[in-house]
């Protein structure tokens, strides 16, 4: 057997992405499709969509990052559901 | 003259960090939308008093009672007492198996909060069993329950509303990974709103969850965490005779 480090990457990833306070984010998705390393999901700042670069980088560095993170929008007016 | 409606705004998992902007949107729409505002915790992004002050600041503006459970990610820094009384002194009321009642013109709207924890759900939950970790985790889910049913079940008011961070229900968490269900809610949550009378329950946590379900007793559950929402807040109108038809 060869130890194949990418199938524990995804996780330590995943961890990282939480646990690193420049991101702090529960709720990415980590995919290795080949040689890149695709991350999804949202934040709620500009900043951390910027630090998942940063924060794979440190765990996986010189490999390919498809940041696919978006930050999410808010911007919709509220709405009114009816309980009465 | 009493309303005959509460009109009731809910977000969670705002998420606040030092490089936040404001989140809750303009003052005057939330002022004009809703009598009180619900956070269903997750105030922060890693639970620290310099985040704390940045959402107490945005919430000194807020023209409406607030009211508030801690998340996980309040819990991060182990500072969360702190966050809470960053929150408490900016004038929001912070749950913790407890309970508040809000005066809106006369007619009693009833809060009863807990962050909750995890623990899975009927047919797929842990148990209280074997090694002490287990237990606690599991016990740590029970108390909670416990107390939101407490604080439920004494409530003096014409309106109970349960607010939680953890799910009670599995339909809310609907778009999340099935295998990480037990660490997003316990049903013994929904066993606390179902026997405690709330008319609603509102959480937040999921962020790839769903907006809308119900407990096993058909109380509507809502996931109103802010990635789910896509918006700065809902609101819910809500009376004392109960439970009406949802929207079409």
């Amino acid at each position: 057997m060869t130890y194949d480090e990418d199938r524990y990457l995804t996780e330590h990833l995943h961890e990282a992405l939480l646990t690193d306070e420049r991101v702090g984010e529960q709720s990415l998705q980590v995919r290795i499709d080949g040689t890149c390393i695709h991350i999804c999901g949202t934040v709620a700042t500009e900043a951390r969509r910027t630090a998942v670069v940063a924060v794979v980088d440190e765990l996986a560095p010189g490999r390919e990052i498809c940041n696919e993170v978006e930050v999410v929008e808010v911007t919709a007016p509220p709405d009114v559901e009816d309980l009465a | 003259m009493t309303p005959a409606v509460v009109r009731v705004a809910a977000v969670g998992d705002v998420h606040v960090g030092v490089d936040s902007g404001p989140v809750l949107g303009p003052p005057d729409v939330l002022a004009a939308a809703a009598d009180v505002l619900l956070i269903a915790g997750d105030l922060t992004r890693r639970g620290t008093g310099a985040e704390a002050h940045v959402l107490a600041a945005e919430l000194a503006s807020v023209p409406v009672p607030v009211v508030v459970v801690l998340g996980n990610h309040d819990f991060e820094s182990d500072a969360a007492v702190a966050v809470g009384d960053i929150m408490t002194e900016a004038g929001a009321t912070v749950l913790d198996g407890d309970a508040t009642t809000v005066d809106i013109g006369g007619l009693r709207l009833g809060v009863a909060g807990t962050p909750g924890f995890g623990g899975g759900f009927v047919g797929a939950s842990c148990a209280e069993f074997g090694e002490p970790l287990m237990k606690a985790f599991v016990g740590h889910t029970r108390r909670m329950a416990g107390a939101l049913r407490t604080a439920l079940t004494d409530l003096d008011a014409d309106i109970r509303i349960a607010l939680t961070h953890y799910s009670p229900v599995e339909e809310t968490l609907a778009g999340e990974r099935l295998e990480i269900y037990p660490f997003l809610g316990s049903y013994l949550l929904a066993e606390a709103i179902d026997a405690g009378g709330a008319q609603l329950a509102v959480h937040g946590h999921a962020h790839g969850g769903t907006r809308a379900g119900s407990t096993p007793c058909g109380v509507p559950v809502r996931n109103v965490a802010q990635p789910v929402l896509k918006r700065p807040f809902t609101v819910f109108r809500l009376g004392p005779a109960g439970l009406g038809d949802e929207p079409a």
